[in-house]
């Protein structure tokens, strides 16, 4: 089952945080990765990660270096800063309270049934 | 090979980018994760203009990609950002070079004693006497007493934090002898950077007098220097 990207919106910076705090990784890396991990249920547009990685760099929450790939080619690597480490302390907060209450709701709703 | 479209992928992203200084950093990044999708493709076995399209089709609409990170590389922020760094390097090396120039001037300056024809001087004392008030000490330097009775009385005066809160010397006080007269004196200070210097001149000097009293009482601030005078030589 594939999510489409609306759907993933608020949480795009959740997962995209989440895994650079493991560590370091350029655009194309994390794509890979979410991918992955979620057993494709993430198809992220590779094209929109950029734009929310660009926030949380513009943000503060992440930072940028370059290193050359395999290729010779730059890459521009993300990591995550403090203040990224915090944010992401919040929304997963934020993140465990929206799942439970949605957990209550559908709960009581099949309950009912 | 299939760049060309590649190209133009990347091409209509930056044409939505208005903020052109972020441009390059934006299209590199995109031509890496270009050429890494299609890597990833060509070894998976699809030939290469399939690995093309799939990596084209993976990146999404350029349109939406570009709109979106102009909204992120917003031109005011972005040129309000360069603006403030070019000002801030301004500022720096203004006030590196002011302030470097204004302090070798100042210290290497003249106090101003050679202003005074040497034929004209009875005697000159060289001094040290220090006082501070506040944040501000100064310095007397010099005492010379001429033909005509004046006495001069040399002394730099500098604010002992970097930048100082601006308290300026109005009066170096109250200028009397032993005899008991009081002088008025009429002077120039030159404030060339953070030291200054300042020349102040005793009309009628008594030439009895063997004392020369400095008390400043203002403010409740309080000093009071009492320099030994020269014998005269006649």
């Amino acid at each position: 089952m594939s999510i489409n990207k609306n759907l993933l919106g608020g949480s795009a910076a959740l997962l995209v945080l989440s895994l650079i705090k493991e560590k370091d990784m350029y655009g194309f890396e994390i794509i890979l990765e979410l991918e992955n991990r979620s057993d494709q249920t993430f198809q992220l547009k590779e094209g929109t990660l950029y734009p929310i990685l660009h926030k949380l760099e513009k943000k503060e929450f992440l930072e940028t270096y370059q290193l050359k790939g395999e290729r010779g080619r730059k890459r521009k690597y993300y990591r995550i800063t403090e203040k990224g480490i915090k944010q992401l302390d919040e929304e997963i907060k934020q993140w465990t309270s929206f799942k439970s209450g949605v957990q209550k709701v559908i709960g009581e709703a099949h309950a009912l049934v | 090979m299939h760049w060309y479209k590649k190209d133009a992928f990347i091409k209509t992203v930056l044409s939505k980018v208005k903020f052109t200084l972020d441009r390059e950093a934006i299209r590199d990044e995109l031509d890496s994760h270009f050429e890494d999708r299609y890597h990833y493709e060509l070894s998976k076995g699809t030939t290469s203009e399939e690995a093309m399209e799939k990596s084209l089709t993976a990146m999404g609409d350029p349109n939406e990609i570009g709109a979106e990170l102009n909204k992120i590389h917003s031109p005011i922020i972005g040129w309000l950002s360069v603006i403030t760094s070019v000002i801030k390097v301004v500022l720096i090396v203004f006030s590196v070079f002011a302030f470097g120039s204004m302090a070798i001037v100042s210290l290497f300056s003249s106090n101003g004693v050679h202003h005074i024809p040497k034929d004209n001087i009875l005697y000159h004392l060289e001094i040290n006497e220090e006082v501070t008030i506040d944040d501000r000490t100064i310095k007397y330097t010099d005492i010379i007493y001429d033909k005509d009775h004046n006495m001069h009385i040399f002394s730099r005066n500098y604010d002992s934090k970097l930048w100082g809160t601006g308290w300026s010397l109005g009066s170096i006080g109250i200028i009397s002898d032993d005899l008991g007269n009081e002088y008025f004196s009429g002077g120039s200070s030159s404030s060339s950077g953070i030291i200054t210097k300042s020349h102040r001149k005793l009309k009628d000097f008594s030439e009895k007098a063997s004392q020369l009293i400095i008390t400043y009482d203002q403010y409740n601030r309080y000093y009071q220097i009492i320099i030994p005078l020269g014998e005269l030589n006649e």
